[in-house]
């Protein structure tokens, strides 16, 4: 399934593979690891996204989205099915990537089953992001993480405040405080740039 | 209908990027863009910041193979569990026999972990120590005998044995004191208790604390909680010793303060795997 696909199919409820994401992560605690695999092939892209946007580094973005996947499975007795499973999902990803940026310089004690290493090694470097894409995920790399998680996890296609919050469990006042901060602070960043350029 | 300052008229910009501004709030918002060049000069500009950063993730492409290592990662993480699911009962007879030779003969040689395992990749640091405690480090298959100031990687499954408990410093500032030759998983900012009796105190740690069991997750931040097993392994009991802990159990979330338990029962739809 293409992301598109996948996230119209999140915005309706139900996807191609004719299940919600609530009743796929109900399913998949049950024991159902199709249904799980199933999660994994509809969010791997908006979680790659967002752990890229804030390591990154290719490697510690799918290494991120790699332990997001896992944290979730081992972690679904908790899911709240009353919820939406996306900002559930995506606040697993953001903690993820909190704790890699915390612990970066442990990165060499940090351990992938050696079996993974062998039979899958990651896949080569691609094509850089073009000049203006990568100057404002720098710019919002720049910015403290109280104001880069949120403005990433709204700009992931898709996302309302409410989502925001959700995913940081803070209220949607906290969340909407944070973005208008955060993207003043942005603005200020990259029109300075521009002048800079310009002069 | 009063006119909008450029204060609010800020904040209504913001709003209308969120997709949050009401109807009517925009047209005051475009009446006094229409007479202010400086609100609509940052209008632009923020909308400029608006476009690039959907834009810059949106180009974002997850590299080639990536669900496939996904899935991997996950049926490795299975298999381990597994394993350590049918080993732990065994081995608990192996620790056992290892402690008694451990006595007899001295205590092992640990430097080999001390020096493959960084000082800092710990999550956590034994303190001091009981009789002994008993390693799995993750993906490893035996378990190594710990000693004072070890310390303990991430997601490492721990023995404490014997009558004294055992003390492990974790990197966040929380104290966790183990007895009842406790079983533990050893996380970074939690700890996994499956059998025994623990002893959390988060008073200088820099947040949250959590400690999962099968029966519930207690919660705490800058207090003292306990939370000890029955020997059926049905019950569990949460006793708050200072502050307050929030505790989930039976789908019900109940903040406990100093003096107060509560006891939790087994989630029979819960997991129990190490």
């Amino acid at each position: 399934m293409t992301d598109s696909g996948a996230r119209s199919g999140a915005a309706s409820g139900i996807t191609g593979g004719g299940f919600a994401d609530r009743e796929l992560a109900l399913r998949a605690r049950r024991g159902d690891t199709g249904a799980f695999d199933s999660i994994v092939e509809r969010h791997h892209a908006s979680i790659y996204r967002l752990c890229r946007a804030l390591l990154r580094e290719r490697s510690d973005a799918e290494d991120a989205t790699q332990e997001t996947f896992v944290r979730a499975w081992r972690c679904l007795g908790r899911y709240d099915a009353t919820r939406a499973f996306a900002p559930w999902l995506r606040g697993i990803a953001a903690n993820v990537c909190r704790q890699a940026v915390r612990g970066h310089g442990r990165r060499e004690a940090r351990t992938i089953p050696l079996e993974t290493q062998l039979s899958d090694p990651p896949a080569p470097e691609q094509e850089e992001l073009s000049p203006v894409a990568d100057r404002a995920l720098d710019a919002l790399q720049s910015l403290d993480e109280t104001y880069r998680l949120p403005l990433v996890l709204f700009y992931l296609r898709e996302a309302t405040v409410a989502d925001v919050a959700e995913a940081l469990k803070i209220s949607e006042g906290a969340a909407r405080v944070r973005l208008h901060r955060g993207r003043e602070m942005l603005r200020q960043i990259l029109m300075a740039e521009q002048d800079n350029v310009e002069t | 209908m009063s006119r909008l300052n450029c204060e609010d008229a800020r904040r209504l910009i913001h709003l209308d990027l969120d997709g949050e501004i009401p109807p009517d709030e925009r047209k005051r918002l475009e009446e006094h863009l229409a007479s202010c060049p400086h609100c609509r000069a940052a209008q632009e500009e923020l909308s400029a910041v608006d476009s690039r950063l959907r834009d810059a993730l949106s180009r974002i492409e997850p590299p080639a193979g990536l669900v496939r290592r996904t899935r991997r990662r996950m049926m490795a993480e299975q298999r381990r569990r597994s394993l350590l699911r049918v080993v732990l009962p065994a081995a608990a007879a192996f620790v056992l026999v290892g402690t008694a030779l451990w006595f007899a003969f001295g205590r092992p040689d640990t430097g080999r972990r001390q020096i493959t395992l960084a000082q800092h990749g710990a999550p956590a640091v034994v303190l001091s120590g009981g009789d002994a405690i008993h390693v799995f480090e993750p993906h490893e298959r035996v378990a190594q005998p710990g000693q004072t100031g070890a310390p303990l990687p991430e997601d490492s499954v721990a023995w404490a044995l014997g009558e004294d408990s055992t003390r492990l410093a974790f990197a966040g500032g929380a104290r966790v004191d183990l007895s009842g030759e406790a079983v533990v998983r050893i996380g970074r900012d939690r700890i996994e208790l499956f059998k025994g009796h623990l002893r959390a105190d988060t008073t200088e740690a820099e947040g949250p604390f959590t400690i999962s069991t099968p029966w519930g997750d207690v919660t705490c931040r800058d207090g003292i909680v306990a939370v000890r097993s029955d020997g059926d392994g049905r019950t569990a009991y949460a006793h708050v010793i200072a502050g307050s802990a929030v505790v989930t159990a039976d789908d019900r979330q109940q903040i406990l303060k100093a003096g107060e338990s509560r006891r939790m029962r087994i989630d029979p739809d819960r997991e129990v795997v190490l």
